[in-house]
């Protein structure tokens, strides 16, 4: 087995994340919400690039905004994504406290519990993906998550990553060898359901599309592998709808196939385009919830 | 090592450039006999990536009805052409092609 030296990204320090715990188990949601408006102030103040790399999207989501305005958008971001980690620590905690609608299909419902070619489970840094993802262990299928293994060990703690009291969650390292697409394929041909971000490029090659009125790169990895493999991609997507409320989205659901073995990316194109409409549209209803924090705007591949 | 064995080899190698050529996007502006039997397929030889390596997994399934099961196999298998020639020829079941 390949051994490689992670280094962790993260922000917070271990006594900050034990305090928030602390104030959530004591004072509840409200409390570890209210301690986060000032940390946000904090991170909008002093850390220069997580207001950077968060200002690419609001540029382009609110065109009109000034530099000012730009500040009151990015504590938005960070306040919304702030409630949404605390969201996925309490849900550990106390999994019955929140609830959660869904909008989905009998044709997702359908595919996603007998397809037997597995199913591409296109996530996307909108929402809780996390959160989404728990809602398909009632289908009682074997996950796999396409994920950097330093990419975030909370993912990890969330969603018990290699623990043995509930069914173990299986990481594809996208960068192993050829990037991890024959593990995917794998996974598929077992009726997997494989989770891949449809917005990182992982070092797939990516397509040139207008996002947010503004050329942006998104990859067609996700696309690419259903193809191969003859499965459907269903796009996972979720937005909080109040303190102890998700909306689940699973109705997009797509079946990329070829038409002739001659300029496959081309052919692929369109899904990948569809895909960024939905999440565009995303964008639009839930200004807030969108967590892009690279640029894919700016990379043409292999961004990460 | 006797020549028919040879024989099937060279075919069989052959048949890989052909369809490398004819289903690789990014190898469409070479002919099969501008591929060499030892150049690397991945990196700093013929440039493919991981996508094309998900193309020659497709490939070895429909045409030699071969399976790589793990990423290991697929590095050793997938450094040249002979090499994956090599595989096809140990591999595919007798009555394959």
């Amino acid at each position: 087995m390949k051994t490689r030296k992670i280094k962790v990204k993260h922000r917070g320090n271990f006594l900050g994340i034990w305090f928030f715990k602390l104030v959530l188990r004591v004072f509840g949601l409200n409390g570890a919400y209210l301690l986060l408006e000032v940390v946000s102030i904090h991170y909008l103040l002093f850390d220069r690039e997580a207001v950077s790399t968060c200002l690419n999207y609001i540029e382009k989501r609110f065109p009109q905004s000034t530099a000012l305005t730009n500040y009151w958008h990015i504590n938005r971001i960070f306040v919304n994504q702030g409630r949404q980690l605390i969201d996925r620590y309490a849900i550990t905690q106390y999994p019955d406290y929140f609830e959660y609608d869904d909008i989905i299909t009998k044709e997702t419902i359908q595919v996603l519990q007998e397809s037997k070619k597995g199913v591409v489970l296109l996530t996307s840094h909108v929402g809780n993906w996390q959160v989404a993802l728990r809602k398909t262990e009632h289908l009682k299928k074997d996950i796999c998550i396409v994920m950097l293994p330093e990419d975030n060990p909370a993912v990890r703690e969330f969603l018990k990553i290699g623990e043995q009291e509930i069914k173990p969650v299986e990481v594809i390292d996208p960068e192993g060898y050829f990037g991890g697409v024959i593990e995917m394929m794998q996974a598929l041909k077992k009726g997997k359901l494989v989770c891949i971000m449809g917005d990182r490029g992982y070092g797939f090659d990516t397509l040139e599309v207008l996002f947010l009125g503004t050329p942006a790169y998104f990859p067609y990895g996700a696309f690419y592998v259903a193809a191969a493999a003859g499965s459907p991609v269903v796009a996972l997507l979720t937005h909080k709808i109040s303190k102890r409320k998700y909306m689940v989205d699973i109705s997009n659901i797509w079946y990329p196939a070829y038409n002739s073995e001659k300029n496959k990316k081309e052919q692929l194109a369109k899904w990948v385009k569809e895909y960024v409409n939905v999440l565009e549209a995303f964008t639009e209803k839930h200004p807030y919830e969108c967590f892009l924090h690279h640029d894919v705007w700016s990379q043409k591949r292999g961004f990460k | 090592m006797n020549s028919s064995h040879e024989n099937e080899l060279t075919e069989i190698r052959q048949k890989v450039k052909q369809l490398l050529v004819s289903n690789l996007g990014q190898l469409e502006m070479l002919g099969p006999s501008e591929i060499k039997d030892d150049v690397a397929l991945f990196g700093e030889g013929l440039g493919l990536d991981s996508l094309d390596a998900l193309e020659i997994v497709v490939l070895l399934k429909k045409h030699f009805k071969i399976e790589i099961k793990d990423m290991n196999e697929g590095r050793e298998v997938f450094a040249t052409v002979d090499s994956l020639s090599r595989f096809i020829q140990m591999n595919a079941p007798k009555d394959g092609n």
